[in-house]
């Protein structure tokens, strides 16, 4: 399954999801508390231990500061024409930290224990008539659809080109949407089919 | 085995094949509207035997006849009575009696993988989630297809995907079994294959079909016609009724825009 | 025999000619839109139609709103759209100042304005779930907690909201004509209330003035508005080819 998750048996894989998700949630108030060298260059060293501590995969999972780089190197130039550099700096500092530090979670934490960690959440939700299981019901249906849509995507614009010769088009988009569309009223048909979101356990 | 006519129109009368087994379906003068339009008109008719095959031309009313069956349409007039309780009934849970397999596996398949989606059918029954998975394993090995069952949907074949689908009903242990023209996608080997598995299941079936050999070896044949039944018998007597009027009346030569 | 050029060129130009001759007509949206593949069964034309089963259909349309399966699979259906519009790589336009336009935000304005105001935030909803849970779903492959604390965040917690008015713009501008309709609230939704919040968040997680980071964020103005005008094309041709599938107007 595509997921950002390293497959892997490390310290922080076999740590629980929910106590990882407190702990970066505690460590993202504290954090924003401070805006000196002093505490947020040992965070950063430590952050990166914790990548380090994963081998040479989780030191590559670093490119993700590469995808972020364009729009941190914009807010740092922003603060330097305001005259705020140092400033600029602590705080984009802080927000790689947390940036990393998230990231790590999600790189240590396969997505089954991450939406039964957060599942509990939903509970509250049931006193509206909102059912617990619609959301990991949502999230398999929206892995089920994106894959489909690239081929729906893809078949729509082999039409095109046979009759047209050119490849894409903007034009593709609404018979796409058409097409695509079409395909979720099925799908919800075969899921009444099959007893519905509720459930035949009542 | 009970003795058909050779033609038989469709009479008001209700018709029980064989007397001793209780029909699952009872239909009382069903009629089905969809924003006004008639679809299916003054239906009246028993459901008892194991296999049945419903055919008819395009816009006849087969899809709409089959989704009565599983709760999916409600009748707009009449009576249906399905596993002898009226078919609107909610604690009647139809989805946990009736399987329903569609068209195109596409449309079908809920889940990411084919282990959830054969799991989805055992929560849906109340399983929980390991248990679910594991008993899905169990389920594909049972069938042969242990090897599928962490991959995606979409990189299935064709016929896989349809053979998943119908599993994933089948999981469920309904005691009627509705196809929707499952195979018509399917080259000819594949469908022999899935005719096969459909066979020789212990569900009661409910064939719709274009393909009219894909009748052999059923108990009865339906034939729609502009939402009526136009005749009701034993598959060689329906079949050779039904082209010979298609093909005579209809014509060959005549554009496909004015039929 | 021409050379292997200009043969091409003909080609090309014969095709032109048959794109002429059919007057583009095939293009729209009737000519795109699949048949059914049952020969009788079409439940985008009646949305709550006695499909819901035999009870009233006045108080299932209720129930419907939000609860429904139907309403669950338009909302993954949508969540899984944005995920796919974010795999379409970033368009630089020159006249546009080169910036690099994304389609995600397309998606957010589509889910607004066809499903309306609930199940639209619902979808974006579900789509930032799917990131949160580690699906590199954001465009550029990003995903995973670790989006959510950029300096962007803003805007991603301006995606629902914004859906949420684009939604409700929709809804009550139901007598408009549609292309107006959906460009307005796309416009409203997609860009006045995701900038709204997104500019003001930029500020306070990069410690910059709103000016400052108001400036920033306009570089991608004209590229949304380049999606707000996509947005309603593809609405109209929608409604034209699927009329149940504008479930913000249905």
């Amino acid at each position: 399954m595509m997921s950002v998750y390293l497959q892997g048996n490390s310290w922080a894989h076999r740590l629980p999801a929910g106590l990882k998700l407190l702990a970066i949630a505690v460590a993202s108030l504290l954090l924003l508390q401070y805006t000196s060298f002093r505490v947020l260059l040992p965070a950063l060293a430590a952050v990166l231990l914790c990548y380090a501590s994963l081998g040479r995969d989780g030191l590559a999972q670093l490119k993700l500061l590469r995808a972020m780089s364009l729009l941190l190197a914009a807010l740092l130039a922003l603060h330097w024409i305001s005259g705020s550099l140092l400033e600029g700096v602590t705080i984009i500092l802080r927000l790689a930290i947390m940036i990393l530090a998230a990231n790590f979670v999600s790189v240590t934490t396969r997505m089954d224990d991450m939406l039964n960690a957060v599942q509990p959440l939903f509970k509250p939700l049931e006193i509206f008539g909102f059912s617990p299981r619609k959301p990991a019901l949502g999230v398999a249906l929206v892995l089920r659809f994106a894959p489909y849509m690239l081929v729906v995507f893809a078949q729509l614009r082999e039409a095109w080109q046979a009759r047209t010769g050119t490849r894409n088009s903007w034009r593709l988009l609404a018979p796409f949407a058409i097409q695509s569309l079409s395909m979720s009223d099925h799908v919800a048909e075969a899921l009444k089919a099959r007893g519905g979101s509720q459930g035949l356990s009542r | 085995m009970a003795f058909w006519p050779k033609i038989r129109k469709p009479s008001a009368e209700q018709r029980v094949c064989n007397p001793d087994a209780s029909p699952y379906a009872v239909f009382d003068r069903v009629g089905l509207n969809a924003g006004g339009t008639p679809i299916l008109e003054d239906l009246t008719l028993q459901l008892v035997e194991d296999r049945i095959g419903i055919i008819g031309l395009n816009g006849s009313g087969k899809s709409s006849f089959v989704r009565l069956l599983n709760g999916l349409r409600a009748p707009t007039s009449g009576n249906l009575t399905l596993f002898e309780a009226p078919s609107d009934k909610a604690e009647l849970e139809l989805p946990r009696h009736v399987g329903f397999v569609f068209q195109n596996p596409d449309h079908q398949a809920i889940f990411p993988t084919v282990e959830e989606e054969i799991a989805f059918g055992l929560t849906q029954l109340g399983a929980g989630k390991e248990e679910s998975r594991s008993r899905a394993r169990a389920f594909l090995a049972l069938h042969g297809c242990e090897g599928l069952a962490g991959k995606p949907i979409t990189e299935l074949s064709g016929g896989q995907k349809q053979l998943i689908c119908i599993l994933a009903v089948l999981v469920m242990e309904p005691r009627l079994l509705v196809l929707d023209e499952p195979m018509s996608s399917l080259d000819a080997l594949t469908t022999a294959r899935i005719r096969r598995k459909i066979l020789s299941l212990p569900q009661k079936i409910v064939l719709v079909s274009h393909d009219l050999g894909q009748f052999d070896g059923f108990d009865r044949l339906l034939w729609l016609e502009d939402g009526r039944l136009r005749m009701d018998g034993a598959p060689d007597a329906v079949r050779t009724a039904f082209q010979e009027d298609v093909l005579t009346r209809k014509g060959l030569d005549v554009e496909i825009a004015e039929l | 025999m021409l050379p292997k050029r200009s043969r091409r060129a003909a080609g090309r130009k014969a095709c032109q000619d048959d794109r002429k001759e059919a007057g583009d007509d095939w293009l729209s949206a009737e000519n795109w839109a699949i048949p059914p593949t049952d020969d009788d069964f079409h439940p985008s034309t009646d949305p709550f139609g006695p499909w819901v089963s035999g009870r009233p259909v006045v108080l299932e349309k209720k129930v419907e709103f939000i609860m429904a399966d139907r309403s669950l699979v338009h909302v993954a259906f949508y969540a899984a759209l944005i995920a796919a519009l974010g795999l379409v790589p970033p368009v630089a336009i020159a006249f546009l100042g080169g910036v690099p336009i994304t389609a995600q935000t397309l998606g957010v304005m589509l889910a607004g304005v066809m499903l309306g105001p609930i199940r639209g935030a619902l979808a974006v909803l579900l789509f930032l779930f799917l990131v949160a849970l580690g699906l590199p779903f954001l465009s550029g492959g990003r995903g995973g907690l670790g989006v959510f604390m950029g300096p962007s965040v803003g805007f991603l917690i301006g995606w629902p909201v914004g859906a949420l008015v684009a939604g409700w713009i929709m809804q009550s501008t139901r007598e408009l004509n549609i292309l107006l309709a959906a460009a307005i609230s796309a416009a409203v939704g997609g860009i006045l209330v995701v900038y709204a919040i997104g500019i003001p968040c930029v500020a306070i997680m990069a410690g910059l003035s709103l000016p400052k980071a108001a400036l920033g964020s306009a570089v991608f103005v004209p590229g949304d508005l380049l999606k707000v005008a996509l947005t309603a094309i593809i609405v109209q041709t929608v409604a034209r080819g699927l009329p149940g599938a504008v479930l913000s107007r249905s």
